[in-house]
Parts: C-alpha cells; sequence; structure tokens
C-alpha cells in the first residue's frame, strides 16, 4: 500500500478486493482499525487468494482533462515486490520506476535517471509490496479508527493510517461492503507537501481478488481518472525487472 | 519528478508558457454560437478559477461579483470571439498572468496569428522588440524570408501587414499605466511579431527604415517554419527550434545554446546539445523569445548544469507545495556515465522571456549556478493548467504560485539580470549582440580566474 497519489498508489489500493459476505457494520460502536482491515481483506478475497498470486500485470489507461493528456500503462509486479510502471505519455515518451528487489529507480526523458533513496525508497517499498493490501500493519507505523463519514456517496468507516515517515491517509472503509470508497492521502517528501482525495469506483473480480476498475484522483486543483483495461496473474519473466541500462551505468 | 505522482505529474504538465497577444487579423465570418453552449463556456471558465485560484481572497477581487456582472453578456454572445472578449474581460480581473483563451482550432489560432487561410504554418524569419518607442528587427534569419529581401537588424519597422507603426503607439498609449513597461514591450512587439507570422506562401507588406534612415518597402512571402510542429495536450501545434553554436574567444569554446519553447519535442536535441558541449569552457543559454511550456521541463533540464539536489522553486496551489526538484542529470542519452556541466553557465533574457523560461533562469541565478544577462524578463511565471471548454476553446488559467529559490518572486518583477545588456538600435546595425557580448566576455574572465 502506498500513500502517495500515484497511479501507483491507485493500483496498489485497486489490486486488492475481495467480496465477501461481509457482515453488516455496527452502527452504534466503532470497530477497531484491525477489524475494519480484516473485514477489507475479506472482501475483496480474503488472505488466501492474495497470497495465491505470483504476478500481477494491469493495463491502465489515464486521462488529465485540464492538461488534455491521455496516457497509457502497465504495471508489472512479482514476488516479493519486483515491480516496473511504465507510463506512455504521448509527446514525451516512456515514464517508468521500478524496483529489482535491491534497487528502486525512475526514469524518464524529463528528468532522466535516478536512483531513489530515503523517504522515496520507502515510499517505493511500500507501493511495490505485492501484498500491500494484506499487510497494513507492517506498512503503516500507526492505524486507528477515527470515525464514521461518508465518501463518494457511501457511508464508511473512517481509519487513519500514518507511516514511519509521518505521512497520513485517512482510508474510508464501506459500511455496507467492507470495500475501499476512497481515501485522503497527506504527503511530505522532497517534492513537496501535498493532499489529494482518491475514490474507488466499479469493483471487479481479477484473479480471485476484487479491484476498482476506475479511480478518481484529485489534488491541487487537478483531476485524474484512471480505468483498469485488463489485469492478469500469468508468470512474467524475471528479465523484465532487471535494471535498465541508465540506472546500471548510474550505479558505476 | 520524484515518481510518477499524480501531482508531481501535474507539475510537470503544468503549461508555464504565455501566449502572445493576437493582431487584430481580419478573419472569416464566424459561425454563430448557441446562446446555452456560450453560456455553459463562461460558467466553465469561472467555475474552473473558482476552484483553482490559489489565494482564496483572489487578491481582493470580488470573484462572484465579476462573474455576475458579465454573464448577461456571455449570454448575448453570438460568436465565438465575442464570447472570448467577455471570458478575456472577466479573467482580466484578476491581473495575474496565464489567464487566457486559446481558440480551440489550430486554424483558427493561425488565423488568429494573421493568417486568413489554411495551410501549413509560415514566418517572415525576423523577430523584433519594442525598443525606446520603436519596434526594431532584433534578428533575422539566414534564408527567411526577410534575409532574402535585404531586411537587417537594427532596422525600424513602421508597418507589418494591417500593424502599423501608428497603431502600435495608440495601443502602448493605452496599455500604459496599466501594466508595467515590459509588459507594454511585450504586447507590442508580441502584436507585431503576429503579424509577421501566417500561412507559408502568405504575403505580408512591410514598410522599414534602415540604417541610413530611408523608408524600405517590401512584399515578404512567408516561408515555411525550420523548427518541428509539435503538440502538447489541449495546446495548439506550435514550432519547436533548438539551435546551437560554437563561439570562440580569447582561446575560449564556448558554447550556446538557444530554443524557442520548452516541449517535450525539444528534449532530445537539448540533452544532445549539452552532451556536445560538455568539453566547452562556459555555455550561454538564451533564453531570449523563449516565452515558457512545460514545467517540469526546467528543473529537468537544469540537472545537466547542477551537480547536487536542489529545487528551482516551489509551485504553491491552495493546499500544497510542489517543489521543482532538480535531478543532477549523471547519465547521458546514450546510457553512458557523464557529470553535470561544471563551466560557467550564462543565461540569456529579455522582456519576451517568459514563464517556465524565468524559472529556469531566475531559479540558477538564486541558486548560484548561473550569471544572467540582457534585459529584464516578462514577469509571467505562474504554472497553469489548460481545460477545454465547452465551445472547444482551451481555458488557460494559472493554478498556483511560483516562489524561487531564497523566497524570490519572478512573477511581476521578472528575472532582473546580474548584468544588465538591453539591446540598442545602434548595437544591431553594428552587427553587435550586447547580452551574447557581455555572457563570452564574462564566461572568457571566469576561465582566466581559474
Amino acid at each position: 500500500m502506498s500513500f502517495r497519489t500515484s497511479p501507483l498508489r491507485a493500483l496498489a489500493l485497486a489490486g486488492a478486493a475481495l467480496t465477501v459476505a461481509a457482515a453488516p457494520a455496527q452502527a452504534q460502536t466503532l470497530p477497531t482499525a484491525e477489524q475494519v482491515v480484516a473485514r477489507y481483506v475479506a472482501a475483496i478475497g480474503g488472505e488466501q487468494a492474495i497470497t495465491a498470486q505470483q504476478f500481477r500485470r494491469v493495463q491502465i489507461e489515464m486521462s488529465m482533462p485540464a492538461a488534455g493528456v491521455t496516457m497509457t500503462g502497465e504495471m508489472l509486479q512479482a514476488r516479493p515486490n519486483k515491480a516496473l510502471m511504465n507510463i506512455e505519455f504521448p509527446g514525451i515518451g516512456s515514464m517508468r520506476q521500478g524496483y529489482d528487489g535491491q534497487v528502486a529507480w525512475s526514469l524518464n526523458p524529463v528528468q532522466g535517471a535516478k536512483i531513489l533513496g530515503g523517504k522515496e525508497l520507502a515510499d517505493v517499498l511500500r507501493q511495490f509490496d505485492f501484498e500491500a493490501n494484506l499487510r497494513f500493519s507492517h506498512l503503516f507505523r500507526s492505524m486507528e479508527t477515527v470515525g464514521r463519514g461518508e465518501m463518494n456517496g457511501e457511508k464508511c468507516v473512517n481509519v487513519r493510517m500514518v507511516t514511519e515517515g509521518g505521512d497520513e491517509v485517512l482510508n474510508c472503509f464501506a459500511d455496507d461492503d467492507g470495500l475501499l470508497v476512497g481515501a485522503v492521502v497527506k504527503t511530505s517528501t522532497e517534492a513537496g507537501q501535498t493532499e489529494s482525495t482518491i475514490t474507488f469506483h466499479d469493483y471487479r473480480e481479477f484473479g480471485g481478488l476484487k479491484m476498482p476498475t476506475r479511480t478518481s484522483m484529485s489534488a491541487g486543483g487537478q483531476q485524474m481518472e484512471m480505468v483498469v483495461k485488463s489485469m492478469s496473474t500469468d508468470p512474467i519473466d524475471a528479465s523484465v525487472f532487471e535494471l535498465p541500462a541508465e540506472i546500471k551505468a548510474l550505479r558505476q | 519528478m520524484k515518481s510518477i505522482g499524480f501531482l508531481a505529474l501535474g507539475a510537470a504538465l503544468s503549461a508555464c508558457a504565455t501566449a502572445a497577444p493576437p493582431a487584430d487579423a481580419p478573419s472569416p465570418t464566424p459561425e454563430r454560437l448557441d446562446p446555452a453552449v456560450a453560456l455553459a463556456t463562461f460558467d466553465s471558465a469561472w467555475s474552473s478559477v473558482n476552484r483553482t485560484f490559489w489565494d482564496t481572497t483572489f487578491y481582493g477581487v470580488n470573484w462572484p461579483a465579476v462573474r455576475d456582472s458579465l454573464r448577461p453578456r456571455a449570454q448575448q454572445a453570438t460568436t465565438n470571439p465575442e464570447l472570448r472578449r467577455v471570458i478575456t474581460a472577466m479573467l482580466n480581473e484578476l491581473g495575474q498572468s496565464h489567464f487566457n483563451v486559446i481558440p480551440g482550432e489550430a486554424g483558427e489560432s493561425l488565423r488568429a496569428a494573421g493568417s486568413t487561410r489554411e495551410g501549413d504554418p509560415g514566418d517572415a524569419g525576423m523577430q523584433v522588440r519594442y525598443v525606446d518607442g520603436r519596434v526594431l528587427v532584433t534578428r533575422v534569419v539566414p534564408g527567411g524570408a526577410a534575409d532574402a529581401a535585404g531586411i537587417r537588424p537594427g532596422w525600424v519597422v513602421e508597418a507589418a501587414g494591417a500593424m502599423t507603426a501608428a497603431r502600435v503607439a495608440d495601443a502602448v498609449q493605452k496599455l500604459t499605466g496599466t501594466v508595467n513597461a515590459r509588459r507594454v514591450a511585450y504586447m507590442a512587439a508580441g502584436g507585431v511579431g503576429a503579424a509577421l507570422r501566417g500561412t507559408a506562401g502568405d504575403t505580408v507588406q512591410v514598410k522599414l527604415t534602415d540604417g541610413e534612415g530611408r523608408t524600405v518597402e517590401r512584399a515578404l512571402v512567408l516561408r515555411q517554419l525550420r523548427g518541428q510542429m509539435a503538440r502538447f495536450g489541449n495546446l495548439p501545434p506550435m514550432e519547436v527550434r533548438v539551435e546551437q553554436d560554437t563561439l570562440h574567444a580569447s582561446g575560449r569554446t564556448i558554447g550556446v545554446i538557444g530554443f524557442n519553447i520548452w516541449l517535450p519535442a525539444a528534449i532530445p536535441a537539448l540533452d544532445r546539445a549539452v552532451d556536445e558541449l560538455r568539453g566547452a569552457d562556459g555555455i550561454v543559454i538564451d533564453l531570449r523569445g523563449n516565452p515558457g511550456g512545460l514545467g517540469g521541463m526546467a528543473p529537468g533540464w537544469a540537472g545537466h548544469f547542477v551537480d547536487r539536489r536542489d529545487t528551482l522553486g516551489t509551485m504553491i496551489t491552495r493546499r500544497d507545495r510542489v517543489e521543482f526538484v532538480i535531478n543532477p542529470r549523471r547519465v547521458n542519452a546514450a546510457g553512458q556515465r557523464v557529470q553535470p556541466f561544471a563551466g560557467p553557465v550564462a543565461i540569456l533574457t529579455d522582456e519576451m522571456t517568459a514563464s517556465t523560461s524565468e524559472i529556469f533562469a531566475g531559479g540558477l541565478q538564486a541558486l548560484g549556478r548561473a550569471r544572467v544577462f540582457g534585459a529584464t524578463s516578462s514577469g509571467q511565471a505562474l504554472p497553469s493548467l489548460m481545460p477545454r471548454l465547452p465551445n472547444g476553446d482551451v481555458l488557460l488559467h494559472a493554478v498556483a504560485d511560483m516562489i524561487g529559490p531564497g523566497g524570490v518572486r519572478w512573477e511581476g518583477p521578472g528575472v532582473v539580470p546580474d548584468a544588465p545588456a538591453p539591446v540598442t538600435r545602434e548595437a544591431l546595425l553594428a552587427g553587435r549582440d550586447p547580452a551574447l557580448d557581455a555572457a563570452v566576455a564574462w564566461i572568457v574572465e571566469q576561465n582566466s580566474r581559474r
């Protein structure tokens, strides 16, 4: 699970969802964060379904209407945390980010090549954790239920989660089925301080797990829509996750 | 870009570009506009600004009152040009840069820039600036229409198409006192410059005063643009041109990189230019006339000249602060290990240098990494977005304030050169370029101190 408003985060969040006939939420008392999360894990498919998957390949389409830009992308993951995300940006080219199990990196024509460290590395490791939607207690320093609310027209339980780095996520888990309805994410990195709102829609089952197929993100007055076009759990060749030549050169 | 994060992506996408003022050129009779579309377009523009303007007090402007006063006029607009005038009047109330309506169709944009017919875009192959109350030719492109007609730098433009010196003077008089002198110069040169662009094959009648004071009249047949035409997002197609040169002075080799806009299509040539000039004794980056472009390109390209993690500036929206983080470029496009250029860097600016160019120039200046030569820049440095409106036009609207290293703010004051070297008619007629000459002299001096 990640806490930033990246497509990666949305994908990670989206990549877990099993509908289980969840018990109706208690109207009067707030469940504990652990209970809410356990219900969510069950709702997206259960621990067994999550741990059964070895690979994920998710193809997406993203649009930013305020910029008039539509992008296509692909996220590849292999246990335990190898990952490659590639977004094809019209007019710019390929914007990539990855982790080969040892080195996290980013590479794109605008900023060039970069090896990620510090808080950036910690963020990416959370984003790329294959079981991000299962291991909340490992990925967050603390989590607590802070009340009930409503998001995207659904009543929900708000669970506040805080990372080791101090970033805050207010996750909103639906009262009716336990699925994640949305999140408000506050982060602080060397790239700035941001607050964003994410909502998840149209959950569908892929490989035994439920995930939202449409995600809306809002931050800084901008909107971004992400649609999952397909997802598979077929094996992915390990060479896919090898470092690009530019990153290898950086390590010399 | 920190990662492929949404906000960072948004920052990178922020169009830090300004639009030159359109000339009052003839255009075909516009189609009638549906009143419902007119109103929806006006409301959409108002709401976009209402939702995203970074200062919730709108710097004292009563934004709902502005809507209420102008909405009836929008409802009565029967053509897109009429509606644009109403929306522009609304946006002007804010008194900030980067609030413009861009005609929706590329052809319409082109016509707004002076042409009356479809075809490949073209220009007269000359650049102009408003200097001391006159519009001067500051550069003639070799092989262009102006060059072929014998026009030379330093000549005074008395008329370009319908844009006469008298009309410019009248516009300047109306603008004076409402905007600063640099903005006046920007608008005046922009208006004449627009009259010198259009469709390749168009003829533009020009009247000039040459170096000896004689009146010269020429019919310039616009030639196809030399650069690459590129689109980005909702922006209309624009020419992208990167020029690279090597000068020799006092035994030193000095690279010069000039480009006309910050669009991604320029990135390969910009990266290649730095690679090829890596062994030079200094590099001059010529941003004169560069109106900006994609904001994220500024910190990206700055990484070729800065060997430490730093920031060119901070974009401040209503809720967020996004840093323009510089990533030192230690690998070239061929995947080879390199070091960012460590020699002296000089940047040339003038009153037509705007937006992303100001963030780049002002940021490197504030970080002590570059020395700026020329004239104070435009002072239009706000990150903006460009959503499409219901009538098909594009709304350029700023969504953030921009603060540079040490708290410097370029919106308004512009980037002030360390070494002012304004252009003069005498220098141009003598074949000199005061800003470039000063930059070269400084690089030579820096090297002699090493």
